[in-house]
């Protein structure tokens, strides 16, 4: 009875209080999923972290607009990266598909030379821990002599 | 050092969100104004409609749905389409609701190896377009299935993966006129390619990216034999209407994408997000509509030069080149079909304005996903009013949509019943619903 009592009238006073609009919320959400991915994969590991965030910003400046924030594209348009065989596939395969570019279902992926070794291998180690299950990060040798065996 | 970038990440975001907002309060109320903020999506239907008016779910179809056509006997006809991998049928669906509660009850398909979007009732026949031909199914009495095989009005576009539909509007006049859309996002060297220049003069426009005319009652016409091409410069119109009011035909089209990835230099991911305008245009013949040299940008309200032809986000094009839109709206909503309101069951207000099915945006990443609705136009004396109010939404689902792959239902198709109602239908979901007007509030 109690309870009862104290409960009904007053739920508008707890009204103004609510900071947070709920239509933020899968905005904030998706950066502090982000933020956990990001110290749950690297643990404390301050190289990696960088390189998972320098991949982030990469991603957001080239890959993000065809392949989407969450990384699963636009169905039938941009295939998504999250199961892609790509990512899970061999380093030195995925980093000759950026260089080179490909064929998806409808469209072409544009190739992605002009990235620096560092860019490169950033993104791809981003993408990897981000949608890959954090297999094998990539790094900026591996890169560069992908590139000369493709020249 | 990171956390402070990141701190300041989520603030841009924040501010692209009330920003947002700002322009969703921003609309101008008509009579019928659908309010986005208050009007709640009904749990039954999935969808909002304006006070007074009355949805129900006509069917749910098992396909990725297109354009649809209406016979005089209120037989309801639905393209089907298979495109990128999506899709389960092909061909057309004739739908009946026989005791009028508003809930299809009779369902046949025919002509299920040809994928197709585009449908039209003219002279009895039913015109179908495909991805590289126009047929045409004839009837024998009630019929709701045609008989014989369907003759081929149009056939020999060229066959190609992107902007394929060959959507058309047939006038008063036994024209044909057909929409056959760009190959490419912007006629570049090299497809989506950053730093990549346009082809000039863009080879694609000469079979493509235009509109080309056919004689409607013509049989095994062929686009380079019999096709006149009486509009140039246009990437995609999948919505492209006669309107017999206006004495005109109308289209809108698909603007470009990636202007901020491929040309971060000059447009900021906000600007990416709104440019370029989906543009109306008035049908004119001759006219050059400015793909991919140029595109509209609504918020400077100029025609601009392409940045893979010179421009910089700014630069304008030489007065007098190219058509200027008849209206604008806001990028990437993808105006996927329109109709002029013949009926009577709506107000008056509704009578010869246009309602647009926008299929919603996947190319306004990072910011939310817009479109996913339909609009109604209202014209005064041939002239589009800026004063556009939703009429249908909701479709998306959630609030907030970062990719379009989580969109319940994506509008496509519109057209108009015997007794004045309409049809919408659904892309993804496969669903279509029927709207009528009663003037019951509440």
């Amino acid at each position: 009875m109690e309870l009862r009592e104290n409960k009904s009238p007053k739920t508008n006073i707890h009204k103004p209080i609510l900071l947070f609009p709920m239509n933020w919320l899968p905005v904030t959400g998706l950066f502090l999923a982000i933020m956990l991915l990001g110290c749950s994969v690297f643990n404390g590991d301050n190289l990696r972290e960088a390189q998972f965030f320098s991949g982030l910003a990469v991603y957001q400046r080239e890959c993000l607009a065809c392949h989407m924030e969450d990384g699963r594209g636009v169905p039938g348009i941009h295939p998504g990266l999250v199961e892609s065989p790509w990512i899970k596939g061999s380093s030195e395969a995925l980093i000759g598909y950026l260089l080179t570019g490909g064929f998806g279902p409808a469209v072409l992926m544009a190739r992605f030379d002009f990235l620096t070794d560092t860019e490169i291998a950033d993104v791809l180690s981003y993408s990897r821990a981000a949608f890959g299950g954090g297999i094998g990060a990539i790094n900026a040798t591996q890169v560069a002599s992908v590139r000369l065996k493709i020249r | 050092m990171r956390q402070k970038s990141i701190a300041e990440f989520i603030l841009t975001i924040t501010v692209f969100v009330l920003g947002f907002t700002g322009v969703m309060a921003g609309e101008i109320q008509g009579p019928y104004f659908l309010d986005n903020e208050i009007v709640p999506r009904d749990p039954v239907t999935d969808i909002a409609v304006p006070a007074g008016f009355k949805a129900t779910v006509f069917a749910d179809i098992d396909g990725y749905a297109r354009h649809m056509a209406v016979r005089d006997d209120g037989t309801v006809y639905l393209a089907l389409t298979v495109r990128m991998g999506r899709g389960s049928n092909m061909g057309i669906v004739a739908m009946q609701d026989t005791n009028n509660d508003g809930v299809a009850d009779v369902t046949e398909r025919f002509a299920t190896t040809i994928p197709g979007t585009a449908l039209q009732f003219h002279n009895g026949h039913l015109y179908f377009g495909s991805k590289t031909a126009i047929y045409r199914f004839s009837f024998e009495g009630n019929g709701i299935i045609p008989v014989g095989v369907p003759e081929v009005v149009v056939d020999g576009f060229p066959v190609q993966r992107l902007h394929e539909a060959k959507t058309f509007a047939i006038d008063d006049s036994n024209n044909l006129f057909v929409n056959v859309g760009a190959p490419s996002n912007a006629c570049m060297r090299e497809f989506r390619t950053k730093g990549s220049p346009g082809q000039f003069p863009c080879p694609q426009l000469d079979v493509q990216a235009g509109i080309w005319r056919f004689a409607a009652d013509g049989i095994n016409q062929t686009q380079s034999r019999d096709g006149v091409q009486v509009a140039t410069g246009i990437r995609n119109a999948v919505a492209l209407e006669w309107s017999r009011e206006h004495q005109q035909v109308f289209f809108l089209t698909h603007g470009r994408d990636a202007l901020f990835s491929l040309f971060p230099e000059y447009y900021t991911v906000e600007q990416s997000a709104e440019l370029p305008s989906e543009e109306m245009h008035a049908l004119r013949e001759g006219g050059h509509y400015g793909w991919p040299y140029s595109y509209y940008d609504h918020i400077q309200n100029k025609r601009v030069l392409a940045p893979e032809y010179g421009g910089d986000g700014t630069k304008g094009v030489e007065p007098g080149l190219y058509e200027e839109p008849v209206s604008n709206f806001s990028g990437h909503w993808a105006p996927n079909d329109m109709m002029f309101y013949k009926g009577g069951q709506f107000p008056e207000y509704f009578k010869n304005g246009m309602f647009i099915v926008w299929h919603g945006s996947w190319n306004r990443a990072p910011l939310p996903q817009d479109g996913y609705s339909v609009i109604f136009v209202p014209f005064r004396d041939g002239v589009p009013g800026d004063d556009w109010q939703y009429f249908a939404n909701k479709f998306r689902g959630g609030e907030l949509l970062e990719n379009p792959a989580d969109a319940v239902h994506r509008p496509t198709g519109i057209a108009e019943g015997k007794n004045g109602e309409i049809y919408i239908s659904s892309t993804v979901s496969g669903r279509v619903w029927q709207i009528t007007y009663s003037g019951e509030q509440g």
